[in-house]
């Protein structure tokens, strides 16, 4: 049996890599990993404001896709199916969290006072604002403050649009939203930012 | 489409983001206070934005996924041929290629005496085309005599006799058709449940 040819990985497309990952080449997953981890967890990062928690769901989003690799359908970009599951990991997330946040009693299951304290209605604190204290050293500049105020659907369309340069059409396949609705939030989430900005910079 | 009355759409203003606007909005931005004042703020947004920097997951992130991921045991060699082509799939192909070059180069050989010579061309082509012509006539007529016997021939010419009967059963097969071409494509795209589009 012979060594496999030794292959010039940067010199592959996605989709040349993925193949190779197809037919059980361990180096073509990590040459996979290597160029998407940057961009998927910022992304993610961008999108939840918790470092280890962006860390963990990015994370699961690589597993998901590495081990369905063979299931990737060429006629897409490979970018955009995994930041698609990238996405969906994120907002899921945010749902999830507004949901446990929003208990007006705490948690039926909170089983002492600060359980129950934890769990209880934060009104003024979509649960962001907490984790942007605690990540305020990488995320502090203003334009990051800005971009944790947004919706997150407009919060992952302007991302995607502005920091990952992903043309509306991508977009629009990854969050599987109409190419009117992507323009929108991304023309809404700039106007947002603006008069965030521009309050941030108003204030004595 | 802007001019001093109708600012720029959210459209225009895009265009303008990535240095394609047309002579119209241009035109109407260098007159319209308004509509300048926006471009420049939207501008310095995505400059903010494009200025951002990407942030490292910890050192262990890749080993971390590795261990959890299921890398196919395909055998070595099978993945080397991935790579590069082995020497004797090299070799065939020069030969598939020799072939072929032979082939062509027959075909436009006859085409080119026929082109010169069409009086011989056609004397001597035409016992070979009545040859196949009988042929091709003899299996229909063998075809169409065999199916005719058969005991169901009766029943299914009376059904399409009638135009609409006919029209529904055309209209059910190609539903068929299409079901089962669907349903294949399905079968041959199907993701996993987890990591679907």
């Amino acid at each position: 049996m012979t060594n496999p040819t030794p292959v010039e990985w940067g010199a592959l497309s996605d989709q040349e890599v993925v193949r190779h990952a197809a037919r059980g080449r361990e180096a073509a997953y990590r040459e996979l990993i290597r160029r998407y981890q940057r961009p998927v967890f910022s992304l993610v990062y961008r999108m939840v404001r918790d470092r280890e928690l962006a860390e963990d769901l990015t994370q699961e989003t690589f597993v998901k896709v590495l081990n369905a690799i063979e299931s990737y359908r060429p006629e897409y970009k490979f970018s955009s199916w995994i930041f698609k599951i990238a996405n969906n990991a994120a907002i899921d997330q945010l749902r999830r969290r507004t949901l446990s946040t929003l208990s007006l009693d705490g948690s039926p299951h909170a089983e002492n006072a600060e359980a129950v304290e934890a769990t209880t209605l934060q009104i003024a604190d979509s649960s962001e604002s907490q984790l942007d204290e605690v990540t305020s050293r990488e995320l502090g500049s203003q334009i990051e403050r800005a971009i944790g105020q947004l919706r997150p659907e407009y919060r992952s369309c302007i991302l995607l649009r502005h920091i990952d340069g992903r043309s509306y059409e991508e977009i629009a396949e990854m969050l599987d939203l109409p190419l009117g609705t992507v323009k929108t939030y991304i023309h809404r989430a700039r106007n947002e930012l603006r008069i965030l900005l521009d309050s941030t910079r108003d204030r004595p | 489409m802007p001019h001093q009355q109708n600012h720029l759409t959210a459209d225009e203003l895009d265009a303008f983001l990535i240095d394609k606007s047309s002579a119209l909005a241009s035109s109407h931005v260098a007159t319209c206070p308004s509509c300048a004042a926006m471009v420049a703020a939207d501008a310095r947004v995505v400059a903010a934005l494009r200025a951002l920097p990407m942030f490292n997951p910890s050192p262990a992130f890749s080993d971390a996924i590795m261990a959890r991921v299921r890398v196919m045991a395909v055998p070595v060699a099978a993945a080397a041929q991935v790579a590069e082509p082995t020497p004797r799939s090299a070799a065939a192909r020069r030969r598939a290629t020799v072939a072929l070059g032979i082939g062509t180069a027959g075909l436009a050989a006859g085409f080119a005496w026929a082109m010169v010579h069409p009086d011989d061309a056609l004397r001597w082509s035409a016992p070979a085309v009545d040859s196949a012509a009988h042929t091709v006539w003899l299996s229909l007529q063998h075809l169409v005599g065999g199916a005719v016997a058969q005991p169901w021939f009766s029943t299914v010419r009376d059904t399409l006799a009638s135009p609409v009967h006919a029209l529904i059963a055309s209209a059910g097969m190609a539903a068929v058709y299409a079901l089962a071409l669907l349903g294949l494509r399905r079968l041959m795209t199907e993701p996993a449940p987890d990591a679907s589009w």
